[in-house]
């Protein structure tokens, strides 16, 4: 990881015009997701004075999640965020459950179709983890995912895009199985350290969480954007596509974060 | 008569390694696996995490790879999706190993099961010893 402090607390209002953002912050956040199951209430928070080592032994045995992503999500010029972060949450969780080669590329239009009004709409972070729940999301269109979905695959982008027939029964292979609310900061860090990370919605934006780091003392939270890997700082691989945030905007990511621990698993798995 | 003699100490070779490959002994023949680690998500720890990474990337990945094993890491009740447990979740729970739990399969039968060891290095040499 190359850290760049360019990338650190990045101020995603200020960012240029070609960067699109669309995640939307209704005021009665709490209200929306009490029902859901709290994160804190089932992962216990890991002690502050414990963060610096276990972040430490995950840089020398490079056993980050980050090394879980397979690509680097453009959104393009649609505020399609919430989709982005989820889509990649969920590819990411299928690396890690069935292995990175069993991965099947989804389409995160398919996700926000569900949640925005229009193209530069936005949506809500909750509405995203509502509909990962019940729906579920279409696979990118690929070659690979052709041959076995047939017509029912969607691109990436594309706010308009028809969706194919036999989109909903392939979609709910790939579901939320367990998901929880993240409501503190403690709860947020935590999550990263033991490899679940977060969906997260800040200065309306969406990303998605990875894990802690350490910049000297202060602690960051490093993200994978969905802005191209020609935005951000180098990780994993990948030439560009994170960036990092230190503790007050770590704190207002956890008003608006949720992770998802599985999904659902595939008949062909 | 030689070449009866040579037969039946090829055979007899391929008998031992077939026999031997597997956990203790049990007849398995050395090849592709499917390995499947079970855990309660609510339990697991950042070590467990770091060792699932360190199963999915770099090296460990590779020798997996290589040698066309399947390697699947589920929440001891993962479901499909249909909302019923996984399948071959509930066939290896049938087995009453605690969570975490490791399981070698050979095709559909289970060559190795027991708890998850500490190391993605030990998991590999679990594997190895289970004919994989």
């Amino acid at each position: 990881m190359q850290l760049n402090n360019k990338y650190i607390d990045y101020d995603f209002r200020t960012a240029p015009q070609r960067y699109y953002r669309g995640s939307i912050m209704p005021r009665n956040a709490v209200e929306l997701c009490a029902e859901l199951p709290a994160y804190e209430d089932v992962v216990p928070p890991i002690p502050s004075n414990r963060w610096k080592e276990i972040v430490e032994h995950i840089e020398a045995t490079k056993s980050g999640i980050e090394w879980l992503i397979s690509r680097i999500f453009n959104q393009a010029q649609e505020g399609s965020c919430v989709g982005n972060a989820i889509t990649q949450m969920m590819e990411m969780l299928q690396a890690k459950q069935f292995g990175k080669g069993l991965v099947t590329l989804l389409s995160a239009i398919s996700m926000y179709q569900l949640i925005g009004r229009s193209p530069s709409s936005g949506a809500v972070v909750s509405h995203g983890l509502d509909k990962l729940r019940e729906v579920g999301i279409v696979p990118l269109d690929t070659p690979e995912n052709r041959q076995r979905f047939g017509g029912a695959v969607m691109p990436h982008t594309g706010f308009y895009t028809k969706r194919p027939a036999g989109a909903a029964e392939v979609a709910a292979n790939f579901k939320a199985d367990e998901f929880y609310v993240i409501r503190t900061y403690e709860g947020l860090v935590t999550a990263g350290l033991v490899g679940d990370g977060a969906v997260v919605g800040r200065a309306g934006h969406s990303i998605k969480y990875l894990r802690p780091t350490f910049q000297g003392a202060k602690l960051l939270y490093t993200y994978v954007n969905s802005w191209r890997e020609s935005w951000g700082f180098a990780m994993a691989g990948f030439k560009g596509g994170f960036g990092a945030d230190s503790e007050k905007l770590i704190r207002q990511s956890a008003r608006w974060a949720f992770a998802v621990r599985s999904t659902v698993t595939p008949s062909w798995i | 008569v030689t070449n009866q003699r040579a037969s039946l100490y090829l055979a007899a070779v391929a008998f031992l390694l077939f026999a031997f490959s597997g956990e203790g002994g049990v007849l398995t023949p050395a090849g592709p696996r499917q390995i499947v680690v079970l855990h309660e998500t609510a339990e697991v720890t950042p070590a467990q995490s770091q060792m699932f990474v360190a199963l999915r990337s770099g090296a460990n990945a590779d020798y997996l790879a290589s040698k066309g094993h399947k390697l699947l890491i589920l929440d001891d009740d993962a479901k499909g999706v249909d909302g019923n447990p996984a399948p071959l979740v509930a066939k290896l729970n049938a087995e009453s190993v605690p969570p975490p739990s490791l399981f070698v399969l050979s095709g559909e039968r289970v060559v190795f099961k027991g708890a998850l060891p500490a190391t993605a290095e030990d998991v590999l040499n679990v594997v190895k010893g289970a004919g994989g």
